[in-house]
């Protein structure tokens, strides 16, 4: 009541200031400040409430101010704002991720503490629906491929409709969730979705490069993979220097997901319910890092899960390499084969989780011993 | 805390918001228009530019956030900013470097154009 109120307090005023102009200079003022009220809503979450009332003012103001003038003032201070408008809130969104902020100084009231140190960062269990939110991406992911290997051999005419659809409806999914995830301030269940955004951001592309027909465009598609690669790597050390958990989990399941997709000459049945097996796993293990919240409760979970992950790639590989070209000599299953697969997929399992954490501690440990 | 001199020199906007505020403290509006007007109208700032700055220069402690007094108890209240200790040195300091340029600069022109 008391909200609505203010509001209609303020719709007077406005009233009230505004009817000293004409009909067309009142209504270019009312549409001008409604859209900079929407745009605004661009800015990161913390940095509207602590100065978005004050910017709307005060551009209320300026805008009356010129408004005085003729329409060209109006439309140069617009401008003016047009052009500072995207930068900044770039400039915002890059601070608030990266918490580059530090705590505000006032006097009279503790207005928003903009960043906190990174290590200091404490996640509490989360709810189950935040748990589901941070599983289902690996889960989805696993059901796609599936799909793909059970209908995609060509004998399915509605497949490529069918799989084009659920294709832009991951895609849809992914940006929603992504822009979800931005509006709650990045929450830790959306480190699930960093690289499966990224992910379907280099098929996108990749898409696009075949269909410019390009001689070699294979050559360019290759490339997506380590610039995808690449831009992991570096985004990964940038949200574990600022937040552990968050980096655990956005790097914990590339290993399952690179496994699965380089397995080769599988029966394509095995390999689907490979796909799905794996993927739940890995969502379960998603799902309980985000519930329970502590990060070396978090650490042993995801180690197990790559673990077992391994063991059934080591195993679909040495065991199920059944579909090998014609011609090709047979393929012998053998246990030393198994083990030395099962070792290697350990080491890349447990090396991919761990060697971050041990890059960022050495980097810590000199950094430390330089500045010491 | 880094030294003052390691902040310098102040991007042109950073330092017309700081010398806006050095007379008292004043809020957002007052401080857009007065940097217009001592700057000769060469330096417009938009309003995110404004409180992108604001925010910057309140993490570092140079300007602080304080209610603004009300004229009249019927007003509605207003933030005000207005420098802090740490804000007037760091102001004093970037003054004094410019004054030190001027003063080069007018001695190389005064010796090379007698």
């Amino acid at each position: 009541m008391r909200l609505a109120c203010g509001r209609l307090e303020k719709i007077h005023e406005r009233a009230v200031i505004t009817e000293n102009y004409d009909s067309g200079m009142r209504l270019l003022i009312a549409v001008a400040s409604w859209i900079y009220r929407w745009i605004a809503q661009l800015y990161p979450v913390d940095f509207r409430a602590a100065f978005g009332a004050e910017m709307q003012s005060v551009f209320d103001q300026a805008l009356m101010e010129h408004a005085r003038n003729n329409f060209l003032r109006v439309l140069a201070f617009c401008l003016l704002e047009i052009k500072d408008f995207p930068a900044n809130v770039l400039r915002q969104h890059w601070q608030g991720i990266w918490n580059k902020g530090g705590k505000m100084s006032t006097i009279s009231e503790p207005i928003h503490n903009l960043g906190t140190p990174s290590q200091k960062v404490v996640h509490q269990s989360g709810d189950w629906r935040s748990a589901f939110l941070a599983g289902l991406p690996h889960f989805l992911v696993g059901l796609i491929g599936a799909i793909g290997k059970i209908y995609g051999s060509g004998a399915y005419p509605l497949y490529t409709p069918i799989a084009t659809a659920i294709a832009i409806a991951l895609m849809l999914l992914v940006v929603g969730l992504l822009l979800y995830a931005w509006r709650t301030h990045w929450p830790l269940w959306s480190a699930s979705w960093y690289m499966h955004g990224a992910w379907i951001v280099i098929v996108i592309l990749s898409l696009g490069i075949e269909r410019l027909n390009l001689e070699e465009s294979w050559r360019y598609t290759n490339l997506l993979l380590p610039i995808w690669i690449g831009a992991c790597v570096v985004g990964y050390f940038l949200i574990l220097s600022r937040d552990r958990l968050k980096g655990l989990l956005a790097i914990a399941f590339v290993f399952p997901f690179i496994g699965l997709g380089s397995l080769e000459f599988i029966p394509n049945p095995f390999e689907a319910w490979l796909a799905i097996v794996v993927s739940a796993l890995v969502a379960l293990a998603a799902a309980a890092v985000v519930r329970l919240g502590g990060f070396h409760t978090a650490l042993v979970t995801v180690l197990g899960a790559n673990a077992l992950a391994g063991l059934m790639l080591a195993y679909t590989s040495e065991y199920q390499l059944k579909d090998l070209p014609s011609g090709a000599p047979a393929h012998i299953p053998q246990f030393s084969g198994f083990l030395a697969l099962l070792g290697l997929y350990l080491l890349i399992g447990v090396g991919v989780v761990s060697l971050p954490f041990l890059v960022q501690g050495l980097w810590r440990f000199g950094k430390r011993g330089f500045t010491s | 805390m880094k030294p003052i001199l390691s902040y310098l020199p102040l991007s042109e906007p950073t330092y017309y918001i700081l010398l806006s505020l050095a007379p008292g403290l004043k809020h957002g509006y007052a401080i857009l228009k007065d940097v217009d007007e001592i700057s000769a109208g060469r330096v417009r700032l938009s309003t995110s530019t404004l409180y992108g700055a604001i925010k910057r220069l309140l993490e570092l402690g140079w300007i602080e956030r304080v209610e603004e007094p009300l004229a009249h108890p019927t007003e509605r209240e207003r933030k005000a900013y207005a420098l802090t200790p740490t804000g007037r040195s760091v102001l004093e300091a970037e003054t004094e470097r410019l004054s030190k340029l001027v003063s080069a600069a007018r001695l190389r022109a005064v010796g090379e154009n007698p």
